[in-house]
């Protein structure tokens, strides 16, 4: 938790790069994966990176936030005919496998993937999030290479994987599931080297807690031809040993689980001073930053208050100086890289006259200190919470309160530990400002976001995360209507419609979009990381990288 | 933390050979003994001006602590900020003021609530000694096995961030060395004449407590009390250094280091400046406490 | 003796039971786990979820019923299972501890090595500068924080002066056997100075303070009015008596060291106990962070036992029965 500086030039230069042609990539990770077995690991963004070289499924995102088919012969879609409509509003993908196998020379066959969605749906087994399997209805395999999954409504987003996680090697681990269905992620299996039987283009060789991972190319892997022989991950917890690890030369990459924002910064600075031929690369995310309004608070139950809040925020000045401008201010809460981002919702620049104009039509007008009054003689004090111990946002919280008082607003900082502010302060709305963000995916929209039926409350059981409590009933149609909406172009047409609604009625304030930060020896080619957190990661592509003079 | 041993097991050269005059009555001795310890004596004026500067920060600070430059961030010292800017643009000077405020609250106020909590289990310990020692006294060695800092780590979840969190916190660790001390000196002082007078004039067993024994007992309690303060500053330093303590934007000077950490190249200054006002302060409390023990416990000398 | 030992080490049960519940009282009664964490992380994680992994992990159940369960396993040597690291919690501590105890030996070596010469010179030249000097170094050792004093070290030379690594605990990919252990010793300094100052503080006072004590008696006054020469007075005599407490001293400071373990850790990343401790508490890894408190406990308990041992061993003028 605690960093430390960049230690600049105490390590020395690793020794003969240039001498042999090279044939592996070592990447400097921060984190550690707690298991290798897609699904299983509680850390997902870490343990993807790793587990997304060992395993394949049926497609994944580029970079570029495409679907790729991976054993799937190609995406299912209406227009080829393997998604079709059925009677009673519901649908069936049909996906034919390209011939692949086990590194045990086992094939991966439709068997492995209909065991694997039943293991994710039993309850005994500790798979973290299973969104996608909840819409499937059934999944057979009417020959080893089909798989016919069926669903039970419109679900636009049916075909962006076959099953979320997996596949796992059924003829492994059907035994163990069927004797302890709660034990699976205690086994060797994603644990052990020779019991961690992938299907990927690299296999795990060695796996040493707290120092290194090493996956070498996988003979039997069919479907692409692995350029590097091999990828080590060096665990460096200490992201500022990482950065210096960089700058000596002795690891190929930083891996986007690497070094903080603040950090690529100065890696970047460093690079330049010592004119190196490192590479620090800035990829847009999809992580919002934002502030949740709760709307039960009398104070932003009007409109222009929540516009007024936001207009007196300088939010360019914001990431300037926070980010040097690197992390785009947010105007709604889809990230420009997904498909239905609108770039002409409304950006609320900073126009401070404007903010105390509507502060003062909704009846808030500054008081002898300053401070807002409305007539009632109320201060317009109001508490903001984030994660305690995230000096980012920490640094954010006393920009904003220095910002919004100059329009009159007393803003009190009270921050909690992540763990009770997500497990009680956000999820039983007890907050009046809580600011965080939201790891938005490339089939992301509103549903669970802002919609009335997911308020959580005592009544639903504390379910759904519209945690400002927005209610607006043509939100609410649009948003329960987009993910059944099998037509992209409609779909997008109703997303800007949602995020014209978002910018108009600003439930929630936007601050902005956060970006990944890595970095690379400018010889590795193809590198090219996804921005997407855990459902792309930058190894998605890792047969594709390779060494070469640039 | 980890102070595995009272700072002031030892005295300062320099203190005085010499027995001071008879006739001054106790606190007049202890006056004449104290002056002579010249360290203690200069720890005493430093303390009594940061506790000034802590006061009137209001007063002395050029701008509010809140208050950022957003487009001064990470100036060096100069006539508008002494101390220059810190990573957002606050006035490092303001800063530390303020920060100095928060520990020193923090300080004394684990010292008095520590000593109060100390005096009256170990007096009643002492006092009643039998069941209720031993039951108070096995709390005290429970207490006495839980290690400090990994149980504050723990007990940190519950602060909140808060000032009286981190004193509340503070506290549980400090009062076990002053109850020990408190029973020891009942316990001596419990079997004496005047105890004995006291209660065939009838006095309570509360009011003998207050009026006879708990004053004997007094003087190593204030010294004890004086180096809880030091000890409790540090604690509160640690915990906000590891982000658990007291919580941006209240500056502490443990929380201003923390945010100085990632910045140790670019300005290393921001790391300094907390630091050493962490280790002024805690010195100056150790030498008044080995000052004060000279002057007022001369028993204890070896 | 015997009885004596036996019954203070089955007094050190109720202890021991007693911090164990505090302990997990502590832990499992706060809002918060680590379940509750993965909302933040996840996108599509929906509050199903967290009600679902929550009853698969049996923390829905109520804090007593877990206990109970806690209490079964560790009385089997189970102290858990690390939902972080995915090891069992004993496994992982004794994993992390070889580093820990690397660090606080090298600790106690550096701060004896200090105390002792300094602290008997100090008392032979009482009231000379040196002991004013030495003096004044003690309550500058106990009064540094810890983390900050470590912080100056990295600064200074780590960064400026370029001759030591700021943190960490080896170069990644080091090959195995001498060049590993040439390599782990540049990383041994900063962090063992840091933690030991404190230590070589207290312990230079109290050999200045025992050996005056023995300088003044009688059995030295003998030896020096035979005429013995100091150095002879020193080695024969005065050193072994003095001695004799420091042993003791360097068993309460076992505890001491392991709880100041914790900030040392964090500051250089050394992986070790402490900063697993700290990593646990804040990440909610519960199971972990009861584990180490009571490793730590019982080590406490421990010590305290073998120092009144060695006292009864030492110093035949005290009696047990």
């Amino acid at each position: 938790m605690v960093a430390l500086i960049f230690i600049a030039g105490w390590w020395p230069a690793a020794p003969g790069r240039a001498a042999a042609p090279k044939d592996e990539v070592v990447i400097g990770i921060s984190q550690e994966p707690d298991i290798l077995v897609p699904g299983l690991g509680g850390n997902l963004a870490v343990s993807s990176e790793v587990i997304m070289a060992l395993f394949v499924g049926g497609a994944f995102w580029s970079d570029e936030l495409k679907l790729v088919p991976v054993q799937a012969r190609e995406i299912p879609t209406l227009e080829n005919g393997q998604w079709k409509l059925l009677p009673g509003g519901k649908m069936q993908l049909t996906w034919h496998l390209r011939p692949l196998r086990w590194q045990d020379g086992e094939p991966v066959t439709g068997q492995d993937y209909v065991f694997t969605f039943h293991a994710i749906m039993n309850e005994k087994v500790p798979v973290i999030e299973r969104t996608f399997e909840k819409h499937i209805d059934n999944i057979f395999t009417p020959a080893p290479d089909t798989l016919v999954v069926t669903f039970k409504d419109h679900y636009a987003y049916a075909n962006t994987e076959i099953i979320r996680w997996g596949p796992w090697p059924r003829h492994l681990l059907e035994k163990a599931y069927h004797d302890n269905p709660g034990g699976l992620d205690k086994l060797p299996f994603g644990n052990d080297p020779k019991a961690t039987i992938g299907n990927g283009p690299y296999r795990l060789v060695s796996w040493q807690k707290g120092s290194s991972i090493v996956a070498e190319a996988n003979p039997l892997y069919t479907l692409d031809t692995p350029r590097v022989k091999r990828i080590v991950w060096r665990v460096i917890t200490d992201t500022n040993t990482l950065g210096a690890n960089m700058l000596s030369g002795a690891i190929d990459a930083i891996s986007p689980i690497g070094i903080t924002f603040t950090q690529g910064v100065q890696l970047e600075q460093q690079i330049a001073q010592r004119r190196l031929t490192e590479k620090v690369i800035f990829t847009p995310g999809m992580v919002w930053e934002h502030i949740d309004l709760n709307l039960n608070n009398p104070r932003f139950k009007d409109r222009r208050v929540r516009q007024a809040l936001l207009y007196a925020l300088d939010r360019q000045a914001l990431v300037d100086a926070l980010f040097q401008g690197k992390q785009p201010v947010a105007a709604s809460y889809l990230p420009p890289k997904h498909y239905g981002y609108d770039p002409s919702a409304p950006k609320y620049a900073y126009t401070p006259d404007r903010s105390k104009q509507l502060f003062a039509e909704a009846g808030w007008t500054p008081g002898p200190d300053g401070i807002l009054r409305n007539a009632q003689g109320e201060r317009f004090t109001v508490t903001i919470g984030t994660t305690a111990g995230n000096r980012v946002r920490e640094d954010v919280e006393q920009i904003l309160q220095n910002q919004w008082v100059k329009v009159g607003v007393d803003l009190k900082i009270s921050n909690q530990p992540a763990r009770v502010f997500f497990g009680e302060t956000t999820r039983h709305r007890e907050f009046e400002m809580a600011m965080y963000a939201w790891v938005q995916n490339p089939v992301s929209d509103c549903e669970t976001l802002y919609t009335t039926d997911n308020i959580p409350s005592a009544q639903n059981a504390y379910n759904g995360q519209n945690f400002s409590g927005f209610s607006n009933a043509e939100m609410d149609r649009l948003c329960h209507a987009i993910p059944s909406e099998l037509d992209q172009a409609k779909r997008i047409a109703m997303l800007k419609q949602t995020q014209a609604i978002f910018a108009d009625e600003l439930p929630v304030l936007p601050l902005y979009f956060r970006v990944d930060v890595s970095s690379i020896n400018t010889g590795l080619q193809s590198w090219r990381p996804t921005g997407v957190g855990h459902n792309g990661q930058v190894t998605w592509n890792a047969p594709q990288w390779a060494w070469g003079a640039q | 933390m980890a102070r595995p041993l009272s700072p002031s097991a030892s005295r300062l050269p320099g203190r005085p050979e010499r027995a001071p005059g008879a006739g001054q009555g106790f606190w007049g001795l202890a006056w004449e003994r104290f002056r002579r310890h010249r360290v203690a004596l200069a720890g005493a004026v430093v303390i009594v001006g940061l506790v000034l500067a802590a006061l009137l920060a209001g007063v002395l600070a050029p701008y509010r602590f809140e208050d950022i430059d957003l487009a001064g961030r990470l100036r060096p010292p100069s006539w508008a900020h002494l101390l220059g800017t810190d990573t957002i643009g606050h006035d490092v000077f303001t800063r530390l003021l303020y920060a100095g405020r928060v520990s020193l609250l923090a300080g004394f106020a684990a010292a008095v609530v520590a000593a109060s909590v100390g005096v009256v289990i170990g007096a009643s310990a002492g006092f009643y000694g039998g069941a209720v020692d031993n039951v108070l006294m096995r709390l005290t060695d429970i207490s006495l096995a839980l290690p400090d800092l990994p149980i504050l780590i723990v007990l940190s979840r519950y602060l909140g961030g808060s000032v009286t969190g981190v004193v509340l916190v503070i506290s549980l660790f400090a009062w076990r060395g002053v109850a020990r001390l408190v029973r020891g000196e009942v316990l001596k002082l419990r079997g004496q004449d005047f105890t004995e007078a006291a209660r065939a004039l009838g006095a309570t067993d509360i009011r003998i407590l207050i009026r006879h024994l708990v004053p004997n007992a007094l003087a190593p309690v204030i010294v004890a009390a004086t180096l809880i303060v030091g000890q409790a500053i540090l604690a509160e330093a640690a915990l906000s250094f590891l982000g658990i303590g007291i919580q941006p934007p209240v500056p502490s000077w443990g929380n201003m280091l923390q945010n100085a950490q990632d910045f140790l190249l670019t300005a290393p200054r921001l790391a300094v400046y907390p630091g050493l006002m962490i280790f002024l302060t805690v010195l100056c409390f150790n030498f008044l406490g080995d000052g004060l023990r000279d002057a007022l416990d001369p028993r204890l000398r070896l | 003796m015997h009885r004596y030992v036996i019954r203070r080490i089955l007094q050190m049960v109720p202890i021991l039971f007693g911090i164990s519940v505090v302990v997990f009282a502590l832990l499992a009664a706060a809002p918060g786990d680590q379940v509750d964490l993965l909302l933040s992380g996840i996108p599509n994680i929906t509050p199903d979820d967290v009600t679902r992994l929550k009853h698969v992990y049996g923390l829905d159940q109520p804090v007593h019923v877990r206990y109970v369960k806690w209490l079964e396993r560790a009385a089997h040597g189970d102290f858990g299972w690390s939902r972080t690291y995915r090891e069992p919690v004993s496994t992982l501590i004794l994993d992390r501890l070889g580093n820990t105890v690397m660090l606080a030996a090298g600790a106690l070596l550096i701060a004896l090595a200090v105390a002792v010469p300094v602290g008997m010179y100090s008392a032979f030249h009482q009231y000379s500068l040196a002991d004013y000097g030495a003096t004044l170094f003690t309550f500058f050792g106990v009064s540094v924080p810890v983390f900050w004093f470590g912080i100056m070290l990295i600064y200074l030379f780590g960064v400026t002066w370029h001759v030591l690594p700021p943190g960490g605990i080896n170069s990644p990919g080091v090959a195995a056997g001498l060049p590993m252990l040439v390599d782990r010793l540049k990383y041994l300094p900063l962090p063992t100075l840091a933690l030991g100052l404190v230590f070589m503080a207290s312990f230079t006072r109290y050999t200045r303070s025992s050996m005056l004590e023995v300088i003044r008696q009688d059995f030295i006054r003998t030896a020096r009015a035979k005429g013995l020469p100091q150095r002879v007075v020193v080695r024969r005599h005065a050193l072994r008596n003095a001695l004799i407490p420091l042993v003791t001293i360097l068993g309460l400071a076992v505890p001491g060291l392991l709880a100041g373990a914790p900030l040392t850790e964090t500051v250089f990343s050394w992986p070790g106990v402490g900063k697993l401790l700290v990593d646990s508490t804040l990440g909610a890894d519960y199971a972990v962070a009861q584990g180490i408190i009571m490793f730590i406990a019982l080590t406490v308990v421990i010590a305290n036992l073998l120092v009144d041992v060695a006292y009864v061993l030492l110093d035949p003028r005290i009696r047990y029965d």
